[in-house]
């Protein structure tokens, strides 16, 4: 009983939050939380969703904006943005 | 009174010192809704054919439109409009701030600024008041330095729209500055400001504006509002700004790098909107009525200056596209460009151009006054950004625009002088984007991309895709985009935010107090989509299909670097793509609009 | 309990006074509005905020008592007896009781908190 619970807490750690705003959400989930591997990059983690990564244009983590290659971190709060109109 | 408007149109002629008010025509705002409406409206019947765009006989339109000063999202834009002196053909450009609220609280919608003035001066507007006082003591002044100057002389509540010394000595893409950091750049509509000796226009009013439904429209402005603050994206946006299109620009393949020779910069940690944001950003200052300020003010401490940016065409044409990887410094060229008036887009653009044709040994010292011209050289920006505002040895043909400089340069340079129509090409290379390649093409003051975006969409359907639905999805911008040029709106409301555009049907509705469907709103566009084209069929001989041709680079070189490497679009391809634009808005097979097109729209006066 | 205004957050956007022009005189004039935004620019680049801070100066000079109190415990000017000699105007510590040529009397901040929903930025908040 209590191997399962310390596997259970073990695995909700492991997760970021994600949010995909504008028309990725007809690719994704609005939000989800996803477990996530130790070194694991954003660009993984767009792969994994089976979104195209172009359709990606600002990737935020924690509120800051980052690049793709950008490792995440267990209890990263992600948000993915599209870009449909330009400048 | 019509509900919306000011209601009077302001006629300022420079060369007799005559100004006449009169009454806005409704059936002109029922047509032509406002702003670029307006623009296209008056420059199309008031201007003869074969104008001197630098003489007497050419105008300054300044337009506010129907949701100018209110409660309404992105009500911050005001359009300067005049034939082009860079092209020679139709020119708008807008500028956000808060110029055509204040023109509205004055009472007017319209501005018409005719003739040239005998000594620099600057129209004074204080609601009914309009005077012409002698502009010596701001002539020669930055545009920065003069606007602080006149705000001091007239009061904090003026609102100002001024020129540069670029404007002053003519450089053909000089802007029309205001509200500190902001700017009408392209096409030279500060060119023709500067022809008239047209320091500044200082205005201040006091008046309400009258709505058709008060109850209705403070519903629809909130909604608008509460949208927009509880959207998903705001966060980002407001951190952010434009600069942060830098990074998946660059991702796209589509951040134009030594002169447009790449789509791909390869060394972006300095120049990304965070980084931006952590090293220099001090206020996110808005526009008027804006709940998602893009404008990011900035303090360089590395060179002791204020700006307002640089924001996304900047980053690209100050940086990327002259190779200069620092943001700061970036922001620093930026300054300059601001303070002397000129475009940052065609500014970097140029040096780019001038730069490469050095590498090129096209040119050479003996032209540049010893000046030597390499790609991430941003001191030699610095000076090349001064040398073209004070029209200086190689400066003075810079400032003449790429297509100018490429005749004079020779050797075989006009085949990366990166313009359309005489208009240098804004900060999208294309060429893994045929769908954004056509907007470039056929956007209806040169290339410039504030007409049509279409890169996602290219990347939705598959970029490399040359088929009608992209013809389509263009001309559809090209209605939605310029319609809130029209209502006096910003579009980042709706692009950035995703603010439904359905939001424009109540809320005109609730302002002017006239029933207009979507499809209104959109033939209003078509309208003056085909005016405009009307005017440059009008005005250049010849013209057609070969006037919207991308410059050869675009159709010949493929991407030097990065994710889009080795694309380019065929030529073959381009007058694909020209095909079915042409076929599917309703114009003949060389791009001019048909009879049956024309009198559809309500244009039976245009006889091209 | 008064507007306050954190200035570090003002973006300029003038929604503030569009919403209180709006709501307290259902027209579309921030001319008439009841707080202030100053820009200071081009150097340091920022805005400041003036808001009523319900000191009650203004209720004290006024020499024929036509300024009170409303239920929310703001101070406002009674325009039916207010004389318009401008005394409050002139009182004012924060030069936010205003005057527009389309009012007789002059006017300020009756709490009514429209501009706090309208400040994206939430540099606005009753406290």
């Amino acid at each position: 009983m209590t191997g399962r619970l310390e596997y259970r807490t073990v695995e909700l750690a492991n997760t970021v939050e994600l949010v995909l705003v504008g028309l990725l959400r007809d690719y994704g989930p609005a939000q989800a939380s996803l477990p996530v591997e130790p070194g694991e990059t954003v660009l993984d983690l767009i792969r994994e969703l089976g979104l195209n990564p172009d359709l990606v244009a600002i990737v935020m983590v924690n509120g800051r904006q980052q690049f793709k290659s950008h490792h995440l971190q267990p209890g990263d709060r992600v948000k993915l943005l599209p870009m449909v109109g330009g400048g | 009174m019509l509900n919306g408007y000011g209601g009077r149109v302001l006629r300022v002629n420079l060369t007799q010192g005559r100004v006449e008010k009169s009454e806005l025509d409704p059936d002109l705002a029922r047509d032509y809704l406002g702003g670029r409406g307006f623009a296209a409206s008056v420059l199309y019947s008031e201007l003869e054919k074969g104008i001197d765009p630098l003489g007497e006989a050419n105008k300054l339109i300044v337009a506010a439109g129907p949701i100018s000063g209110l409660l309404i999202p992105g009500a911050g834009k005001t359009t300067f409009a005049a034939m082009s002196p860079a092209t020679g053909g139709y020119a708008d450009s807008n500028v956000g701030g808060l110029f055509s609220a204040e023109m509205k609280y004055a009472g007017y919608d319209l501005i018409i600024v005719e003739g040239v003035s005998p000594e620099p001066v600057y129209i004074y507007i204080d609601d009914d008041t309009v005077e012409l006082r002698d502009a010596e003591d701001y002539w020669g002044k930055g545009a920065i330095t003069a606007e602080t100057a006149l705000k001091k002389q007239l009061g904090d509540d003026f609102q100002i729209a001024v020129i540069g010394p670029g404007g002053e000595n003519l450089v053909k893409f000089a802007c029309i500055c205001h509200d500190f950091g902001r700017q009408a750049g392209r096409a030279g509509v500060g060119t023709v400001m500067g022809s008239k000796k047209l320091k500044a226009i200082a205005i201040r009013g006091s008046k309400s504006i009258p709505v058709a439904d008060v109850d209705e429209f403070r519903r629809v402005g909130r909604e608008m509002y509460d949208y927009c603050k509880a959207s998903d994206a705001w966060d980002v946006w407001v951190r952010l700004g434009t600069a942060g299109v830098n990074v998946p620009s660059n991702e796209w393949g589509s951040f134009p790098t030594r002169n447009f020779q790449s789509g791909h910069f390869d060394d972006m940690d300095k120049m990304t909107g965070e980084y931006m944001r952590e090293q220099i950003v001090v206020t996110d200052k808005a526009c008027f009525a804006c709940p998602c300020a893009c404008g990011k003010y900035s303090y360089s401490k590395k060179w002791d200056v204020h700006v307002e940016g640089p924001e996304y065409e900047t980053a690209a044409f100050l940086g990327a596209d002259v190779a200069i990887r620092d943001i700061e410094d970036v922001a620093y060229a930026n300054y300059l460009c601001d303070e002397l008036g000129i475009d940052t887009i065609s500014a970097g653009n140029a040096i780019a151009f001038a730069t490469e044709c050095f590498e090129k040994g096209i040119i050479g010292v003996q032209d540049t006054d010893g000046l030597a011209l390499s790609f991430g050289d941003s001191e030699a920006v610095f000076e090349l950004i001064k040398r073209i505002a004070s029209r200086e040895g190689i400066g003075d043909v810079l400032a003449e625009g790429v297509r100018h400089a490429a005749q004079v340069f020779g050797g075989g340079s006009s085949h990366f002088a990166m313009e359309i129509k005489g208009l240098e090409i804004s900060g999208y290379d294309s060429r893994n984007a045929p769908a954004m390649m056509l907007a470039y093409m056929t956007a209806d003051i040169g290339a410039h991309h504030n007409r049509a975006w279409a890169i996602t969409y290219d990347i939705q359907v598959g970029r490399d895709a040359i088929t009608p639905d992209k013809a389509a999805k263009v001309i559809e911008l090209q209605h939605i985009r310029p319609l809130i040029d029209c209502l006096g709106g910003c579009r980042l409301q709706w692009v950035e935010l995703g603010m439904p555009l359905d939001y424009y049907v109540p809320a005109m509705k609730s302002i002017t107090g006239i029933d207009r469907s979507w499809e209104d709103l959109m033939l209003a566009a078509e309208r003056v989509w085909n005016l405009t084209r009307a005017f440059w069929v009008r005005e250049m001989e010849g013209f057609g299909r070969e006037w919207d041709y991308p410059p050869p680079r675009w159709y010949t070189d493929p991407v030097q670097s990065g994710p889009t490497e080795g694309k380019f679009v065929t030529k073959e391809n381009v007058d694909k793509l020209l095909d079915m634009y042409y076929e599917q808005r309703g114009w003949t097979e060389n791009g001019i609009p048909t009879r049956e097109k024309l009198d559809q729209l309500g244009l039976d006066f245009v006889t091209i | 309990m008064h507007l306050r205004a954190d200035s570090s957050k003002c973006t300029g956007c003038r929604l503030c006074q569009l919403a209180c022009s709006l709501y307290h005189f259902q027209e579309n004039n921030p001319k008439k509005s009841c707080l202030a935004i100053d820009p200071k620019f081009p150097d340091p680049g920022v805005f400041e905020v003036r808001t009523c801070t319900q000191c009650g100066e203004c209720a004290e000079v006024c020499p024929v008592e036509a300024i009170i109190q409303n239920e929310k415990g703001a101070y406002y000017i009674d325009s039916e007896e207010c004389i318009a000699c401008l005394e409050c105007v002139d009182v004012c510590p924060e030069n936010v009781v205003f005057t527009h040529p389309d009012q007789e009397a002059p006017f300020e901040c009756n709490l009514c908190g429209e501009c706090v929903h309208f400040c994206a930025y939430g540099a606005l908040y009753v406290e």
